[in-house]
């Protein structure tokens, strides 16, 4: 994809610039939340994006991570840097697993299939109080503590979302670029010819759908040292088409829609406070306008009417030229 | 080098093949023909993995291919184009041709994200392996970075030739690779047939294309009904009052 590494980098650095600059701690939590969200956002972005494969299970993956983590921090005491590792890591065999008896279905079978999953891990959150503590209390885990250092701020938790942001990027746009992303794509297209072509599509569906798990749960083991105190209704069905509609509305192919998505998503909610009722109608309205004019979304929407416009000048500064 | 040992397909209660036995020799090209509804794109699944025979094997220089998946067999050195165009249509032209070298890309998954060095590596060396075969397929380098479905349907057959013979087949299925091109493409493609030959490369063809079968192949197979009517070189076909019956809708016996 053409200047996604570039948007991409432009956005990563931006990132750390609002936020010292943001000024107060609501807007701090904003992009520390856009961060976490974007996280998710580009594991959906490979596995729907990239490999055509829909997912509305990104939630489920979001929660196992989360719980995880706090099981990690708080029971095993884990460093909690290494403990939103190990909740990616339990998320991503939780993905390889549920691709298995997934990879057969496609379309909105495939939708159907990931939305009983998704149901499915909310009942054992909400209810698997022992572990989980369910929709009440809910579940606290432990201060987050860099290399045994508590941080100055709750808000420095930043810092580290920032960079498990980076490195998801890297990854992302690692994946476009190489052989794997090939194969993603090949699948997306034409799943018959992949396999002509010597493409294990069970195992390649298997590979994505880890992945996106995988990152997943690392922005559920971030949003669980943010929140500190949460429990089973952050992840549910309404958090998976959240995520969804952030790599819809950015960009269903880059890496940088995703974190715009995220930004988008998070955020508009926030801008329309004093309207809370109205907030799924923006989206709604949202959703229709980018899939009516922007079908790629966002960022490959502007960058073609960039590129256009460029056509333009170039051809009005020729003419001049030709005239004569 | 290609077996086909009586296989049988039925769908239901229909009969697309029967007990159906070929002996294909290397190095050669070998046509199958017959009418509509003769089985013929049935049998290119069945020997590609994209179905399963209900009776019968699959050898490929000796080794069972049937009942593998696609790309196990493709992994056996069988690769294939498809009679409805499959083509990755967002992607370049050349990125096409490069899907075919997965196969063989061994960079680790880690390397691959990562970006190491040994994938990028590999991925300099597909570009410059695409570039190699879209020269070798005679398509015009203004076209290797369009998109793959923007470029014609002729270009479109091509590129799909070239993403088959990228897996480095020893045996190439092209399903009717003449549907739909003008005589001038059809006759590159008679010469683009010699030249995978020349590659070591076998080739059957399954086409519709009568002119272009006769022009090109070593040995032609007749399927009609489900089952082989006949079988030898061009003229012995042509003649033969079974294909002529099945083409012609004569009677065999007047």
């Amino acid at each position: 994809m053409t200047h996604d590494r570039l948007i991409t980098t432009a956005l990563l650095v931006l990132f750390p610039i609002a936020f010292l600059a943001a000024g107060n701690s609501f807007h701090e939590s904003l992009l520390i939340y856009t961060a976490i969200n974007a996280i998710a956002a580009i594991g959906l972005c490979l596995i729907f994006g990239l490999a055509g494969q829909i997912s509305l299970a990104q939630a489920a993956f979001v929660g196992i991570g989360a719980y995880a983590t706090t099981l990690a921090t708080n029971r095993l005491h884990l460093d909690s840097t290494l403990a939103i590792v190990a909740g990616g890591l339990v998320a991503m065999a939780c993905g390889w697993l549920v691709s298995r008896p997934l990879s057969r279905l496609h379309d909105h079978y495939l939708a159907m299939g990931t939305l009983a999953f998704g149901i499915i891990a909310y009942i054992l959150f909400a209810n698997l109080s022992s572990l989980t503590g369910g929709l009440d209390p809910g579940v606290t885990i432990a201060r987050f503590k860099f290399v045994g250092n508590e941080l100055p701020r709750s808000n420095d938790l930043f810092w580290v979302c920032w960079a498990f942001l980076v490195i998801a990027a890297l990854i992302g746009s690692n994946v476009t670029r190489s052989k794997v992303g090939r194969s993603l794509r090949a699948m997306k297209m034409s799943e018959f010819a992949a396999a002509g072509v010597g493409i294990d599509c069970v195992r390649t569906k298997a590979l994505v759908f880890s992945l996106g798990a995988m990152l997943a749960g690392i922005a559920g083991g971030l949003y669980a040292n943010f929140a500190r105190s949460f429990n089973a209704s952050s992840f549910g069905f309404s958090y998976s088409i959240d995520v969804l509609v952030m790599v819809i509305v950015g960009s269903l192919q880059r890496i940088s829609g995703a974190i715009v998505g995220a930004l988008i998503v998070t955020v508009l909610p926030l801008l329309l406070d004093r309207a809370e009722d109205y907030k799924t109608l923006a989206f709604g309205v949202l959703m229709v306008l980018v899939v009516k004019f922007a079908p790629q979304g966002l960022v490959d929407g502007l960058t073609q009417i960039a590129s256009r416009l460029r056509l333009q000048i170039t051809a009005l500064r020729r003419r001049p030229a030709q005239a004569r | 080098m290609l077996s086909i040992n009586g296989v049988s397909k039925s769908f239901g209660g229909v009969h697309a093949l029967r007990d159906v036995r070929m002996a294909i020799p290397a190095g050669v090209i070998t046509s199958v023909i017959g009418p509509n509804g003769a089985g013929k794109s049935t049998l290119m699944n069945v020997i590609s993995g994209y179905a399963t025979p209900s009776a019968g094997e699959v050898h490929l220089d000796g080794a069972r291919i049937s009942g593998l998946p696609p790309h196990r067999i493709c992994a056996m050195g069988l690769a294939r184009s498809f009679q409805n165009l499959q083509m990755f249509v967002d992607m370049p032209a050349w990125e096409v041709v490069a899907t075919g070298f997965y196969r063989h890309q061994r960079a680790s998954l880690l390397a691959d994200l990562l970006n190491l060095p040994s994938s990028r590596a590999e991925e300099r060396t597909a570009e410059a392996d695409a570039r190699k075969l879209l020269q070798f397929l005679d398509l015009d380098p203004v076209w290797w970075q369009r998109r793959a479905g923007d470029l014609s349907y002729g270009l479109q057959r091509k590129l799909e030739i070239g993403r088959a013979l990228a897996t480095g087949p020893r045996l190439l299925l092209l399903d009717e690779p003449a549907a739909g091109l003008n005589t001038s493409e059809t006759t590159a493609l008679g010469q683009l047939f010699r030249k995978i030959i020349a590659m070591g490369v076998t080739l059957v063809l399954v086409e519709h294309d009568l002119d272009l079968v006769m022009a090109v192949s070593d040995s032609i197979y007749v399927l009609d009904a489900g089952t082989v009517i006949a079988r030898g070189g061009g003229e012995e076909v042509r003649r033969d009052p079974l294909v002529m019956a099945a083409y012609l809708g004569l009677d065999a016996d007047a």
